[in-house]
């Protein structure tokens, strides 16, 4: 996955959770935990990898947050046939693919198949069918009442296709479906905590500005109009997110479940995760509305 | 039938060059078939974050963890790679987790209660006995339980 290999130490500029300065003295071992010895070896460039949520992964977070299957929600099917150029397939191919992970996770066997052949159809006109191939379309058929198999093909198909485009030299169209997919999972989010006023979906608002701002990276690693336009716009939501206080100093601790054994991890100094006023969320909802509907309505 | 030292050295480059190229790739189909099981019972989020790494090479990851999820990290290594390890690490640089005191462990499961980003770096160690020169492919997969 080339085009995701990046210089994080140009990367830590932007991020907003960005290590300390470099320190010319060796690491302590404490009691109960080690600190990484900041004069280790840099590590290479092409060995640093982003990672961005999948769009089950989001899908995953808002149902845990309490919210509902809506169908009045995600991209109308019927759009599929108004997308002929590259980038406006590559985009929606990941709104599609959002909108499949969206029913996926909240069982909905008929809406999955027709989110299937929405993102194959995108797939197809950017030659990138192979990805799903028919195999996969008939094993999500038979197994459409097995959530896990279900989930595990969604997630499959998706991050095949993101690296057969990149095998076929369209990695912008790569960074495209993934901000596709990324753009619809937060116009989901936002859409779901608009209609029920679930505070915790807009604490998983907030929760994506890290992966905003790794999607910008990534984004500006192609030198492409196409996606120079939707870096653009990401950037424009970033200045909403950016004015949001961050109350975390990333310092965190391990400790065990007393029942489990099973490692948790927590905030060393914990506090009230950071949600929206009404304010704040409503010039995240425009800005994402306005960003995804550019985007399905592009041919 | 004399061979001329040119054709010697241009047949010694090509299959260095063949070879190289068949090397430096991290295959997919291998990822799939020897790493992703080993996700279950979390469900993978897809990403294969795969490269070649050589005795002495690092890669490395900074990720976001939700709070109330679990997790599994799982590093996958090719065999001809025998001491690689692993650290996860909060961002002011406090190691959460180190293989190499775990039984030099392949995975990691855990929960989450504060929304947070870690990073997971790998290390490829010498193999013992060896010259210094092996590589294989590694992987950083995550795997997260749908409740």
């Amino acid at each position: 996955m080339k085009a995701h290999h990046i210089i994080i130490l140009s990367g830590l500029a932007i991020l907003p959770l960005a290590c300390g300065p470099a320190s010319t003295e060796s690491g302590e071992v404490g009691n109960d935990s080690a600190v990484i010895d900041l004069n280790k070896e840099v590590v290479s460039a092409e060995n640093v990898f982003i990672y961005i949520p999948s769009p089950i992964q989001t899908a995953e977070l808002l149902k845990q947050a309490g919210a509902k299957y809506s169908v009045d929600l995600v991209n109308s099917p019927e759009n599929a046939s108004i997308y002929t150029t590259t980038a406006a397939m590559a985009l929606n191919m990941g709104v599609y693919g959002s909108d499949l992970a969206f029913a996926g996770i909240f069982n909905q066997s008929a809406e999955t198949i027709k989110y299937m052949d929405c993102t194959r159809k995108m797939a197809d006109g950017l030659h990138v069918l192979a990805a799903f191939g028919d195999d996969r379309k008939l094993r999500l058929e038979t197994n459409i009442n097995n959530r896990d198999s279900v989930l595990s093909i969604i997630t499959d198909s998706y991050w095949d296709c993101d690296a057969m485009l990149q095998d076929n030299e369209q990695s912008h169209a790569s960074a495209l479906m993934i901000a596709g997919g990324w753009i619809e999972g937060l116009y989901l989010a936002c859409r779901v905590a608009e209609s029920t006023n679930n505070n915790d979906i807009r604490i998983r608002i907030v929760e994506q500005r890290s992966s905003l701002d790794k999607l910008i990276i990534l984004l500006d690693k192609q030198e492409h109009n196409d996606v120079t336009l939707i870096s653009t716009q990401l950037k424009e939501l970033k200045l909403i997110f950016d004015k949001l206080p961050k109350n975390t100093d990333g310092s965190l601790i391990e400790t065990k479940d007393p029942e489990t054994g099973i490692s948790v991890i927590e905030a060393e100094n914990p506090t009230t995760p950071q949600s929206l006023n009404a304010l704040e969320f409503k010039q995240i909802l425009d800005k994402i509305t306005e960003v995804r509907n550019g985007i399905i309505t592009r041919s | 039938m004399k061979i001329s030292t040119k054709a010697i050295v241009l047949a010694t480059v090509f299959s260095l060059a063949v070879s190289s190229d068949v090397v430096s790739q991290c295959s997919k189909t291998w990822v799939r078939k020897k790493c992703v099981p080993k996700v279950s019972p979390f469900i993978h989020n897809g990403q294969m974050n795969s490269t070649l790494l050589k005795e002495g090479d690092k890669m490395e990851s900074v990720m976001t963890f939700y709070s109330g999820q679990d997790y599994r990290i799982l590093i996958c290594a090719e065999e001809t790679l025998e001491n690689v390890s692993f650290l996860v690490s909060d961002m002011t640089g406090k190691v959460l987790y180190d293989s190499k005191a775990h039984n030099n462990t392949d995975f990691w499961d855990f929960k989450v209660k504060t929304t947070t980003e870690m990073r997971v770096e790998v290390a490829a160690g010498k193999n013992e006995g060896g010259n210094g020169s092996a590589s294989g492919c590694v992987s950083i997969l995550v795997g997260f339980k749908s409740k």
